[in-house]
């Protein structure tokens, strides 16, 4: 046996064979294999091709793994202290090597990974994926449950992570997302006081946020994403293979599954794979390289910006917070209550159980914009609408005071020299 | 992504990669399934080769702008310029890559300034012929004996960004994408920008020299600064601004004045001319008139306009128009700016009083008001009377507030030994001084030679008046039982 042979045999004992010799072999590198024996040995061609589902619960995976990558190595340079974080980051711009690229990594990522997972969560609702179809062992709308909390834990991720460098930017951002969360009736100063780790953000705050953004926050990740990739195991697939069983048993409907047959999870499924982590992986290094993340001045919490903005993620609950303010001589409404709770709680409520409520027929689990769900799309997409909207308004048009300005027509803020 | 090229219906695309091994056939038993060897994504391995390509070229992108910070090429040009000047075994002790300057003591500032400014301490580099960025710093005999790099590094005097290391950032270049950076270089562009006849030393830098400097009188290389606190003297702005809780009531308080935020300037409010006496909006804008005057839009230039005409920018203002000129409002406008709240090390706190070139205080400076003063003033009331309780009282204050940390009844600790204190100086003087050592420090000759003498001033200990008189009281009875 030659040196080649030997080594691509060592390695096909420890990861896959890149081209099975027969079905046999294509199924043993599956299940044999500890990181893809989560996968079934076939997987239908629609549940992998690019328009089914984007691709973006994969690309959400992969930015975690990026994310957690540079974020251990950003882990030995960062010191969480209100005196040395500043301080650490204006090093890893100007003087750690490779400093820069791995911070841009780490922020882009962080904004992509905020985006790939709602948008994830919006490929799903347009294609009736939490749908069980005429599966009777599929139980999908849990799968989508945990889809929320990890969209949730996503948001919390970016929002710790956010005031980590301990500049203005991050210092008022995170202020108004505590005043948010203050904003909540009877709980608020209880709440906020646990976020702050005292009455107002400082040492304990960064220490809490911090310890929440490199332990327990990517712990409660991974353990409810793997419990995400287990449960499509148990609801036998992606939603999009119930339109090949559907096609078996209602010949009257005539589905046409010409793109749905089978095809081997190695080496079609793990390539595929292996492209998209690429993909991503080359997409944020674009950015790193070319964009570089904002830092503004150190902290100081006698000078408040103007206006302070939460992050974009939050700002369409800062907008609705001041927008449901309402005070007039006879009524006040508190925006706290209905901007901060009310509304995105039921929203969110809405979406969650929305999964459980849905009683489209079968046909609509698994394709994109069926008729039987054109209502509910809209619905869905005017509260997508919603949100985004918002979030433009309030990042490109309310300057100082929180007030409406053109995006150009913004006041200057004098120098100091 | 680029998905175009690969069809969804694998019908129409089969027959295009026929498998590469026809004679491996265990698909053939169950029909449904397709031949392990055939490719459903023909294009996904191009994919992969094309985006690692893609990748390859951003990480060598990325690895260009890694490996050649702007700073490098000045590094390279030094190394010439000391190789022509000095020969190559000098050149070979030029050290490469980002150097800094640390200075732990004061706060862990750190000054990144002589990455590219190599020659800063290089004697024989201060000719004409050598280029500005390279030269020697001037003067190192002198101010630089006083305040030696190591100590103060660049930015505490020039400002700017210590921890940049490109040009840009670290001189707060604010032309195109905005530095986020608060204290620009002070040098000759920005000193230029607003207009100062002498840019070319640099004045602005005055600034920096009265955050530390703010309690001397005067001080030599800063004329600037020295116009503008005769001025304060001869106007009486004392009378409406507090310094120090020492002032008037009627102006707002300038002790941080310097510290004030940018945020607070409201520059996009109306501009106000005076005719007939009286403010009439000029139908212009603070931030318009700093553009048609060609100044940059800054709390220096509001500063400026409002020295110039208090109501031209709040017309509801009592202060009156001075009439400065053009010097006399730069250099207020200075003062105001160098008013800063710093966090100044015991040690780089300066020594209060005048301070000559010389090291010594010429004589009739000495003489005349402090040393006389310092020893015995009020050695008359030698007979003490005390109450017992409060001076117990007193006792247990001084201990509580801390006053031990600095003071001993009998030996010298970073305070004066205070056993016969109440002999030497009034009580009047001894409640002043606990109460308000800040102010007695700026206003009382025999506290600023106390100061210079121990070099930390005393600190404001929130003492009530009441506590004062206890504390005298101990003090007094201290005194009575000296041996």
């Amino acid at each position: 046996m030659s040196l080649k042979e030997r080594l691509y045999k060592v390695w096909r004992a420890l990861v896959w064979t890149f081209d099975p010799a027969d079905r046999a072999e294509a199924g043993k590198a599956i299940t044999r294999n500890f990181w893809l024996h989560w996968f079934p040995p076939r997987m239908t061609k629609r549940s992998l091709s690019w328009s089914y589902s984007l691709w973006l619960g994969t690309i959400s995976w992969v930015l975690f793994v990026i994310l957690t990558v540079t974020g251990v190595v950003l882990m030995f340079l960062y010191i969480p202290s209100v005196e040395r974080a500043y301080w650490t980051i204006k090093d890893l711009e100007y003087s750690v090597s490779w400093g820069w690229f791995l911070r841009n990594m780490h922020r882009w990522g962080a904004h992509m990974m905020v985006a790939a997972v709602f948008l994830h969560m919006m490929r799903v609702f347009y294609t009736g994926a939490y749908k069980n179809g005429v599966s009777h062992a599929a139980r999908r709308e849990i799968n989508w449950t945990v889809g929320m909390i990890l969209l949730v834990l996503t948001l919390l991720l970016s929002y710790t992570g956010y005031l980590l460098p301990w500049d203005q930017l991050a210092y008022w951002a995170i202020t108004i997302g505590v005043k948010i969360a203050e904003s909540v009736p009877i709980l608020g100063p209880q709440i906020k006081f646990v976020m702050a780790g005292g009455t107002e953000l400082g040492q304990p705050t960064l220490i809490r946020f911090y310890a929440l953004h490199v332990m327990g926050l990517p712990l409660a990740v991974l353990i409810l994403f793997s419990y995400h990739m287990w449960r499509i195991r148990k609801d036998e697939g992606l939603a999009a293979v119930e339109q090949f069983r559907l096609a078996k048993k209602r010949k009257d409907l005539q589905i046409d599954t010409s793109g749905e047959e089978p095809v081997y999870s190695t080496p079609w499924a793990v390539r595929r794979i292996v492209l998209v982590s690429l993909a991503t992986l080359v997409w944020v290094m674009f950015l790193a390289t070319f964009l570089d993340s904002p830092l503004e001045e150190p902290a100081d919490p006698s000078w408040t910006p103007n206006p302070a903005k939460a992050p974009w993620y939050f700002l369409w609950l800062q907008e609705l917070l001041a927008i449901t303010t309402i005070r007039t001589p006879w009524f006040t409404i508190n925006g706290g209550f209905v901007g901060g709770v009310v509304i995105p709680g039921l929203m969110g409520l809405a979406a969650t159980i929305w999964a459980f409520l849905d009683k489209s027929p079968p046909e609509a689990t698994g394709v994109w914009f069926h008729k039987s769900r054109t209502v509910q799309n809209i619905v869905f997409t005017l509260g997508v609408i919603f949100i985004v909207g918002l979030i433009i308004f309030a990042m490109y048009f309310r300057g100082p005071n929180w007030k409406v300005y053109w995006p150009w027509a913004w006041p200057e803020i004098p120098e100091i020299i | 992504m680029e998905n175009k090229n690969v069809p969804n219906n694998p019908e129409e695309k089969k027959p295009q990669t026929p498998p590469k091994k026809p004679a491996a056939k265990p698909a053939a038993k169950r029909p449904k399934l397709p031949d392990v060897k055939d490719d459903p994504f023909p294009m996904d391995s191009w994919l992969i080769y094309g985006i690692a390509i893609i990748g390859a070229f951003i990480f060598g992108v990325a690895t260009y702008k890694e490996l050649n910070p702007e700073y490098k090429k000045y590094q390279v040009e030094f190394k010439k310029l000391i190789e022509k000047k000095f020969g190559p075994e000098a050149a070979a002790k030029v050290p490469m890559g980002v150097q800094q300057i640390w200075i732990e003591d004061l706060n862990n500032r750190v000054d990144r300034c002589i990455t590219c400014h190599m020659g800063y301490e290089w004697k024989g580099l201060e000719g004409e012929d050598v280029p500005e960025v390279f030269r020697t710093h001037p003067d190192l005999d002198g101010l630089i004996a006083k305040h030696p790099f190591k100590d103060y590094g660049c930015t505490t005097c020039h400002g700017g960004q210590g921890y940049a290391t490109n040009m840009k950032e670290a001189h707060v270049i604010q032309k195109g994408k905005k530095v986020r950076w608060l204290e620009p270089l002070l040098g000759k562009e920005k000193a230029k920008e607003y207009a100062f006849e002498d840019w070319q030393k640099m004045p602005l830098m005055e600034i920096n020299c009265n955050t530390c400097h703010r309690f001397n009188d005067s001080l030599p290389g800063t004329p600037y600064i020295n116009l503008a606190k005769k001025l304060w003297n001869e106007k009486g702005c004392i009378a409406c601004h507090k310094l120090f809780g020492e002032g008037g009531d009627i102006g707002p308080d300038l002790t941080y004045e310097g510290s004030k935020s940018h945020e607070m300037f409201d520059i996009h409010a109306p501009y106000y001319v005076i005719k007939d006496g009286k403010p009439v909006p000029s139908g212009r804008t603070i931030a318009e008139e700093m553009r048609r005057r060609g100044l940059p839009l800054s709390v220096f230039s509001w500063h400026l306009l409002h020295f110039e005409e208090p109501k031209s920018i709040t017309p509801t203002s009592t202060m009156p128009n001075f009439g400065f000129n053009e010097k006399e409002k730069r250099a207020l406008t200075m003062l105001m700016m160098s008013w800063k709240k710093v966090n100044l090390p015991a040690k780089y706190i300066p020594k209060a009083g005048p301070i000559s070139t010389s090291e010594k205080t010429s004589p009739e400076e000495g003489a005349a008001d402090t040393s006389a003063t310092v020893e015995d003033t009020t050695s008359q009331a030698k007979e003490l009377t005390y109450d017992e309780a409060l001076a117990k009282r007193g006792e247990e204050i001084f201990d509580k507030k801390g006053c031990t940390a600095c003071h001993d009844l009998d030996s010298r600790k970073v305070g004066p030994p205070l056993r016969d204190v109440a002999l030497k100086r009034d009580p009047e003087w001894l409640k002043h001084m606990i109460m308000k050592p800040d102010s007695m420090i700026l206003h009382d000759p025999i506290a600023q030679k106390l100061l210079e003498e121990y070099s930390v001033p005393m600190t404001n200990q929130n003492v009530s008046e009441e506590e004062a008189k206890a504390i005298i009281e101990f003090l007094k009875k201290a005194a009575s039982e000296k041996k």
